[in-house]
């Protein structure tokens, strides 16, 4: 052991020194220890602050580039249309948008919520497109979608850092390491959430197709693949239909109106198709993106029964109702992606595998409805970059 | 020109990493030099005079301190450049199956028709494909 006071040579705390140098040192120990571990837990309180100061400063850059890809390509359509915006009221009406909340229905008594919840995401909708319609009165029904779908991003990394900043200030009011430590260990994921938003506004800009909209392109190659001549319907707002004849069977294929970035409204697009034909349908097929687990490949291709349809359970919840009311099979094709995948412009593994989830699709098709029957063909997720 | 747009994102993080990784490989560097000459003169003075404290135990730490930067010095430099990434265009006549993978444009979106084949004349002439090439999506799930 080095002795921290060194009164002649050779002397050493475990030696024969005085008995008062001897105390001095232990004395000296024990405060140098103290301040050890003291200095450590502040030292640790400072590294993980300082760690999640790094990524809040990459939350609020990401947050404020967001809103000024919002601002420009609101701008650019204006100045498209040859309008002239107050500038200062356009930021003014943005960050409204942005900072806007949507108040979940009551959950106390389930009853009737999914009704309740899709009459207030309907409602949320239409207030978005006509706050951007208000701004720039001129735009087209797509640029309204992708700049809606743009907002929509902008208000989720919004919520997202100002979340995260509120505990990070509550940690540090209360200087509390516990806090700290939990909101350490949820950064990463966080971040990784924070740039697949990110990449999505570089494909809402230039309205090339996400890794999401995998869903309506499988739909659209399968009518491009079995039809040369055809005409989408509007089945409903947002919403088209698609009639291919297929192996000696009539192929209903729905997806939402492309090429703009729009989800439509598939569960009221299957219950009018029903009327339609009278409850008459073989089955249903849906195809969908799907976050893939640590050790699946992206764009691996899988198969099953249920309705693959994400968000926020509205329409799944619908889909499944009118299917066992009346007694159609379903039937569902998943294309494997990361959530970073599912929002960045699509893969090139993910463009490849479209053509094996059609070639699914036809397989179940031919192997589970009988000839002359009436099969509903979904593609569900964002139709941003394909038509029709 | 589209492309530029299209990959501005990804040439902007390039950038910033390599700026970054240039900062941090150029500081661990210059500590390990001095740090590495400063142990070996003060080592070989020790061999000469014998091996006095603290001396001894300054110079460990000195000798932990270069280790340390050039671990990290070789960990910056090893560090690589995401790759650039482009946004390619597949256009497919549906007549003669004639092919063209040409970068993508701003405006253009899957199914668009893009008037006559060059081969055939076909008006099926459609863009099939549009996607992201080369890029290193560096996730924790891939």
């Amino acid at each position: 052991m080095i002795p921290l006071i060194v009164f002649k040579e050779g002397y050493s705390v475990l030696g024969n020194g005085t008995s008062l140098e001897s105390w001095g040192n232990i004395l000296l120990w024990v405060i140098v220890l103290t301040l050890l571990t003291y200095g450590n837990r502040e030292l640790e309180i400072w590294r993980i602050t300082k760690d999640v100061e790094r990524y809040l400063k990459f939350f609020k850059r990401t947050r404020d580039r967001a809103i000024s890809v919002v601002l420009s390509s609101v701008r650019e359509n204006a100045q498209k249309y040859k309008r002239k915006l107050d500038l200062r009221l356009l930021e003014d009406r943005i960050s409204q948008l942005i900072e806007s909340v949507f108040i979940q229905p009551e959950s106390k008594d389930p009853f009737k919520i999914i009704t309740k919840l899709k009459h207030l995401v309907l409602i949320e909708d239409k207030r978005l497109g006509n706050e951007i319609k208000a701004l720039v009165p001129s735009l087209e029904d797509n640029e309204v979608e992708n700049l809606k779908n743009m907002v929509s991003v902008a208000r989720e990394l919004n919520s997202i850092y100002k979340m995260l900043e509120h505990y990070y200030r509550l940690a540090r009011k209360f200087k509390n390491l516990w806090l700290l430590i939990q909101l350490q260990s949820l950064m990463p994921f966080m971040s990784e959430e924070i740039k697949a938003l990110e990449k999505s506004l570089d494909a809402f800009k230039n309205g090339y197709p996400l890794g999401d909209s995998v869903g309506p392109l499988v739909a659209s190659r399968f009518i491009f693949k079995h039809t040369t001549e055809f005409k989408p319907t509007e089945i409903v707002e947002n919403t088209i239909m698609v009639e291919v004849p297929f192996d000696a069977r009539r192929v209903y294929v729905i997806k939402a109106k492309g090429p703009s970035g729009c989800t439509g409204h598939l569960d009221d697009a299957i219950s009018e198709l029903i009327k339609e034909l009278k409850g008459k349908i073989d089955l249903i097929v849906t195809v969908d993106a799907s976050v893939k687990l640590e050790g699946e490949k992206t764009g691996s291709v899988v198969d099953g029964v249920g309705v693959a349809i994400g968000g926020l359970g509205v329409e799944k919840f619908n889909i499944e109702e009118i299917a066992t009311t009346n007694n159609i099979p379903l039937y569902a094709v998943v294309v494997k992606m990361s959530a970073t995948e599912a929002l960045s412009i699509m893969s090139k593994d993910i463009a490849l595998a479209v053509d094996t989830a059609v070639e699914r699709v036809e397989r179940i098709i031919r192997e589970r409805s009988k000839e002359g029957g009436n099969i509903v063909l979904v593609g569900v997720g964002n139709t941003i970059g394909v038509y029709p | 020109m589209v492309r530029n747009k299209s990959t501005a994102y990804s040439s902007e993080n390039t950038s910033s990493i390599e700026q970054i990784r240039r900062k941090w490989a150029l500081l661990f560097t210059t500590i390990a030099i001095i740090s590495t000459i400063l142990a070996l003169t003060m080592l070989v003075i020790l061999l000469y005079e014998g091996i006095k404290e603290p001396y001894f135990m300054i110079n460990m730490i000195l000798l932990s301190l270069a280790l340390f930067s050039t671990y990290n010095a070789i960990k910056y430099y090893r560090v690589k450049q995401p790759k650039p990434s482009k946004v390619m265009s597949l256009l497919r006549c549906y007549e003669c199956n004639y092919r063209e993978l040409r970068e993508a444009k701003k405006g253009e979106y899957v199914y668009k028709n893009m008037g006559e084949c060059p081969k055939c004349g076909s008006n099926r002439y459609y863009i099939e494909r549009i996607y992201l090439e080369r890029e290193e999506i560096k996730t924790r799930t891939s």
